[in-house]
């Protein structure tokens, strides 16, 4: 029997253990789960600063070089060999060697694509050959193989004493841009005919580059830059669209992806973006839009195929540049002194270099985020097209050329302008409702007011977007003056209260607690009812029966209809709840034994709040101000519907906004994983998530105060 | 010293303090107010109106807005819904009142509401069917007309139930295609062939009486039609099986608008999105809330009462109880957006995409745990909602009197029995308080799901009769989702407007009751509690 009690009891504590492990453990799980929701964050947004890296991949020997491209699965570089044929370096070494068909060794000159498709070539009796280039992966059986496809698309005889600058085609014709002593031409090569276009440039051209949709060509001479728009096989001689002094000797010119910038490397180790810009008036004109630096000739520029970065080839180097973040991202490691031909992968994830001894340098490279740095998130930038820096938010667009645009700072102001507006309008509400029932509100009041605020606070914020939008966006346009005249609404209850506070003291008496709240509630009804009666007469007589036509045409404001205001109103409506509940709480912690002495000597109800609790629970109002600050800044749903969503950086209460949290509910649902459009909005979070700690700490460091000075007070 | 008495009594702030307190409460009245107005009459029917223009044209539909007309100031334009999408291209016409020479209500126009192209406005033809042709004048068309409606919900359902047949059969198929497809190595490979084959010949064995049988069905359906003239003269011809309900309705009385009005909500109700989302039911949305507040009670619940009686109960007061009472605070004030970012980071790509791997490497790069679905979208508004439950809780564990618990101890009973045996059952008021409070939250909670798995129109329920009954990794539909994307994303929003006001009071009623419940249950326990003090 006892031996049974001593085994229940040694069963009982043992559970007791088990339980105060488990629990304890519950408590952690909390803290945890907080701990693991900041380190997703920070793991998940961090890498979108990280820098590029390069690994050097090992060396294979072959010919003599003059033009090279790689297959896209970087499994073989080609390397055209001056004796007329395609020299495919696999990288075990292993060559497999096609005939250039037609082109009489030696060659002179070759020349590849910008995405390596299309190949041209000066054969050693001076014709010009156009050939497309692919390779196809086929599978033999369970074997991968790379089939490769060479196919003649037309020669010419033009070829002789010009220099190849540039080479663009599409399906089965191809242009070439070439230098003569005396200036440059396009031919255009296709199988039914050839023709030549040519470009009225003052001088020899050093540099040259065509725009991948073949239509717009660049021209550098020794001290000018051209650029002509439409290339048409039936145009015998094009004058530039435009014309610019260069400040330094050019050598060589390519197109960025996306057709817009032009990137020349210089003599002395320049290289700079150009671009064209509308001309004030009418015409064209030529732009100088970035330059970055470094040192030693600049033999080539190779841009990427998948966005704004490029290989910049110079005599001892090559670096990887990008034009968004103006960064050199790296300088390819353990790059060879003699190399002929550098360029990068097609997708962007490694590089190659031949030497002139033929020996094939690869690197694999892993570049992350490169349109991402600090400075492009936060501060202007010129993007392309634009005529200064900007901070524009713009994350996809229609093309593969399309440069993201990544600022958070429109998000951020959106985000702060619709918490502002917000704040005015509830924070003034809140705070008066609260400091009215814990004050002055009749007996009974505060528990009919609670259940409501609550029930306010309960009211799905889609809901409350929703009505903002859809409801209320279309009537506060209609009635402008109306919801104008509410502004009037405060003064006006003033000075009546004021007129009142002079009639004799015996009728005052009887205006109190129930009474009092019938008669201001009669006020508001009847000054709104005077509202919508007055309306429509002022709208025809003062403003010509549109308010909105009328702000546009005499105060040139634009007026959306989901506009600031909209959402100030909408927001307040998440925010009311919060400040009002934390402000009444506030107040009521105020020790009564304060209020009773100031009333004891004398002071009136009023002034007892004004002077004793007010500053007593000031600390509270201000925690309840800046909690409903952090529901404002994270409110989704409100901002989403409610605002127009467009990223602008205006303050006016006429215009709408994109705020951060709408910006991530909506960018990020479709953002590939792991890209960068992912992090930056994952990074977008944290950063929500930061303010919105740094509000609670400041609110609970404001709590812990408050209970210290009263529980001294209280004992 | 002040001595002029208005400012000394105060009465203008404590008037405008009273103003601000009004307005505050008018605005959660007002949003109720237009809420129940707009939604409250959103079935209600409306007549249909013929209105004769000054250039001929005849148009028949219903009057939904009257407004100045912004081109012709000082003039009235109306907005008609005229139905008749396949006819015309277009739901409603801005009719200029100046050109209306003639309206009327005529008594014989008909509404029929289609499973296609919304609704037609019209008159009666004839109904066909292989009985014979009743005709429009006939006084039994419209008996015949509610008989072959019934008759054709019947057979789309019997329709319905043959398919899903159909597609259990086929589903082992698929999924051994897959499997055969995506196998690491021969053996698996011929495992998978063998067991696909073997689906191949149940399938073929028993879908040819099920195939005869759908096409029956269907020949069933396509038999009986009606046949309806339109106010401009053009005709139109439905499939009794295509109709949804069919009505003389400027002729009906007032019980018979009320049942309409009735039978309409239930269809809200009980019914599935057609059209877009903009017409018939919104069930699959309001399963899809039920379902994943429910899933989220598993795991809040747990975590947030372990929380809080750790707070209460065991907790020394140390850095590490500060630490948990701190992490609490801060889940209270984060942005729901940012749990949905840490859902789609954390659950989705990470342990989502971790379970693929290891488990579902067959079908990838189709994913499976790895894209949203019902279950990371409870567990990340669990996480939401753990404070709620946390905070309710302690409160109900505090009413517990200190008394009872040292008579527990003194008794002999170890922490965890007197926890166990009489404070957790005394504290239960408030973790159902807890738990109910977080149920509303979630069920109007939005932004975390649009990144963890909510979606417009899902394909299947979550919970239905296809083994394994509970699928955890499908996407869902919910009633805020719903409303945000019928209201803002669909191709017609303005015929949707019903709808959606409609879905809105149904979220805001739900949330609203809840939170009533809540309130009332913690009204109960806060007597107790001051009851227990003295």
């Amino acid at each position: 029997m006892r031996a049974d009690t001593a085994r229940f009891r040694a069963r009982a504590r043992a559970i007791d253990r088990w339980m105060a492990g488990l629990i304890t453990g519950g408590g952690a799980a909390v803290l945890i789960a907080t701990f693991l929701l900041v380190l997703f964050l920070v793991i998940e947004s961090v890498p979108v600063l990280r820098s590029p890296r390069a690994s050097s991949e090992g060396v294979v020997p072959q010919g003599v070089p003059l033009a090279a491209a790689e297959d896209e699965y970087r499994e073989r570089v080609t390397v055209v060999g001056a004796e007329g044929s395609l020299h495919l370096v696999g990288r075990d070494g292993e060559v497999e060697v096609i005939p250039l068909e037609g082109v009489q060794p030696p060659v002179h000159q070759a020349l590849f694509s910008a995405d390596g498709r299309f190949l041209v070539a000066v054969d050693g009796v001076g014709r010009l050959h156009a050939f497309s280039w692919r390779q196809r992966v086929i599978w033999e059986g369970e074997r991968r193989v790379l089939q490769p496809r060479l196919r003649a698309i037309a020669a010419t005889a033009a070829g002789d004493g010009k220099h190849l600058l540039a080479v663009v085609g599409e399906g089965s014709s191809a242009k070439v841009l070439v230098g003569t002593e005396d200036g440059a031409s396009v031919v255009h090569l296709s199988e039914k005919s050839t023709s030549a276009t040519n470009l009225a440039v003052a001088g020899p051209a050093v540099a040259g580059a065509l725009t991948a949709s073949g239509e717009q060509a660049w021209v550098a001479t020794a001290n000018g830059l051209q650029w002509f728009q439409r290339l048409d096989p039936e145009v015998s001689l094009l004058e530039p669209t435009a014309s610019v002094p260069l400040s330094f000797r050019p050598t060589t010119a390519a197109v960025l992806l996306g057709d817009v910038t032009l990137v020349l490397g210089g003599e002395s180790g320049e290289v700079e973006a150009w671009q064209a810009l509308p001309a004030a008036g009418a015409g064209w004109r030529l732009d100088q839009a970035a330059q970055f630096h470094g040192s030693g000739r600049v033999i080539a520029v190779t841009p990427s195929q998948r966005e704004k970065s490029f290989l910049v080839q110079r005599i001892t180097a090559a670096e990887i540049l990008h034009l968004t973040s103006r960064r050199t991202l790296l300088a390819l490691p353990g790059y060879p002194a003699d190399a002929v031909v550098a360029r990068l992968s097609p997708r962007l994830d490694g590089a190659f270099a031949v030497t002139a001894k033929g020996a094939v340098h690869r690197w694999s490279l892993q570049l992350h985020h490169p349109e991402a740095s600090l400075a492009t998130l936060f501060l202007p930038v010129r993007y392309e097209g634009y005529e200064r820096a900007h901070v524009v938010w713009q994350s996809s667009g229609g093309s593969a050329g399309f440069e993201p645009k990544l600022s958070l700072l429109p998000l951020i102001v959106g985000t702060l302008k619709g918490a502002l507006y917000a704040l005015l309008f509830s924070a003034p509400l809140a705070l008066a409702g609260a400091l009215y029932v814990n004050q002055f509100a009749p007996r009974g009041l505060r528990e009919v007011v609670k259940p409501v605020i609550e029930l306010m606070a309960a009211v799905p914020s889609v809901v409350v977007g929703f009505l903002a939008a859809l409801f209320l966006a279309p009537l506060v346009r209609e009635h402008l003056l109306i919801s104008a005249g509410v502004l009037l609404a405060a003064p006006s209850v003033a000075a009546v209260a004021v007129v009142w506070s002079l009639a004799p003291a015996r009728w005052q008496r009887r205006l109190s607690g129930a009474r009092e709240l019938v008669v201001v509630l009669g006020m508001l009804v009847v000054a709104g009812t005077v509202l919508i009666v007055l309306e429509p007469h002022l709208h025809q007589a003062w403003f010509g029966g549109d308010v909105v036509h009328w702000l546009y045409q005499r105060l040139g404001v634009t007026y959306d209809q989901r506009n600031a205001m909209v959402v100030g109103f909408a927001l307040g409506f998440a925010v009311i709840p919060i400040i009002f509940t934390i402000a009444e709480d506030a107040l009521s912690n105020v020790p009564p034994s304060l209020v009773a002495a100031s009333l004891a000597l004398g002071a009136t109800p009023w002034e007892a709040a004004r002077t004793v609790v007010i500053p007593a629970a000031s600390p509270g109002l201000f925690a309840a101000v800046m909690l409903g600050l952090g529901r404002a800044v994270g409110e989704t749903m409100i901002v989403l519907m409610a605002t127009g969503n467009t990223p602008l950086m205006s303050l006016s209460p006429f215009n709408g906004m994109r705020t951060m949290a709408a910006t991530i509910a909506v960018e990020l649902p479709e953002a590939p994983y792991g890209g960068t459009l992912y992090r930056v909005l994952i990074l977008t979070a944290l950063l929500l998530f930061c303010f919105t700690f740094a509000i609670n700490m400041v609110a609970a460091a404001v709590a812990e105060r408050l209970r210290k000075r009263f529980g001294r007070l209280a004992a | 010293m002040m001595h002029t008495p208005w400012l000394k009594e105060g009465v203008a702030a404590r008037w405008l303090a009273a103003a601000a307190l009004l307005i505050s409460l008018a605005m959660v009245v007002g949003l109720v107010a237009v809420v129940s107005a707009v939604a409250g009459k959103a079935f209600w029917p409306r007549p249909l109106v013929q209105l004769h223009l000054a250039d001929g044209r005849v148009l028949l539909g219903e009057v939904w807005t009257r407004e100045a007309d912004p081109n012709h100031p000082g003039h009235e334009r109306w907005r008609l819904k005229t139905g008749n999408r396949d006819l015309e291209g277009q739901d409603f016409v801005w009719v200029p009142k100046a050109a209306v020479v003639a309206r009327e209500v005529p008594s014989a126009a008909w509404l029929v509401e289609r499973r296609e192209y919304g609704n037609f406005y019209g008159f009666a033809g004839e109904l066909r069917s292989p009985e014979g042709i009743v005709r429009g004048t006939d006084e039994r068309f419209s008996d015949a007309v509610a008989r072959a409606i019934r008759r054709g919900r019947e057979l789309v359902e019997e329709e319905r139930h043959v398919l899903d047949r159909l597609a259990a059969l086929h589903a082992p198929v698929v999924k051994y295609e897959a499997r055969a497809k995506g196998a690491k190595n021969e053996r698996r490979r011929q495992r998978a062939l063998a067991a696909l084959e073997r689906a191949r010949q149940h399938e073929e064995e028993n879908a040819a009486p099920l195939l005869a049988r759908l096409a029956e069905v269907r020949h069933q359906a396509e038999e009986v039609t009606l046949v309806m003239n339109a106010a401009g003269g053009q005709v139109m011809t439905v499939p009794a099986a295509g109709v949804v309900r069919a009505v003389p309705i400027n002729a009906l009385g007032l019980g018979a608008r009320v049942e309409l009005y009735l039978s309409r909500w239930w269809e809200f109700l009980s019914a599935e999105p057609r059209e877009a989302n903009t017409e018939g039911g919104i069930f699959p949305a309001l399963f899809g809330t039920a379902l994943l507040v429910f899933l989220m009670t598993f795991a809040v619940v747990p975590l947030g009462v372990i929380t809080a009686v750790y707070l209460n109960e065991y907790a020394s007061g140390g850095v590490f109880t500060r630490a948990v009472r701190l992490a609490l605070a801060n889940l209270a004030g984060v942005p729901s957006i940012v749990f949905g970012a840490f859902g789609l980071a954390f659950f989705v790509y990470g342990v989502g995409g971790t379970i693929d791997r290891l488990l579902f490497a067959d079908s990838l790069p189709t994913p499976t745990f790895g894209t949203g679905g019902i279950l990371w979208a409870s567990l990340t508004l669990a996480l939401l909602t753990v404070p709620v439950v946390v905070v309710a809780t302690e409160e109900g564990l505090q009413s517990v009197p200190d008394a009872t618990r040292d008579g527990a101890r003194a008794l002999g009973a170890t922490r965890w029995q007197t926890l166990r045996h009489v404070v957790l059952p005394y504290a239960a008021p408030g973790v159902l308080t807890g738990t109910i409070l977080a149920v509303a939250r979630a069920a109007g909670e939005v932004a975390p799901l649009m990144l963890t798995g909510v979606v417009k129109l899902a394909p299947a329920l979550p919970l239905d009769g296809t083994p394994p009954y509970l699928h955890l990794e499908r996407k869902f539909m919910h009633l805020g989702f719903h409303i945000y994307d019928v209201g803002f994303q669909s191709p017609n929003v303005e015929a949707a407007k019903p709808m959606v006001y409609a879905t809105t009071l149904v979220l805001l009623a739900l949330v609203v009751v809840l939170n009533v419940v809540a309130v009332a249950l913690r009204a109960r326990l806060r007597r107790r509690l001051s009851r227990s003090a003295v």
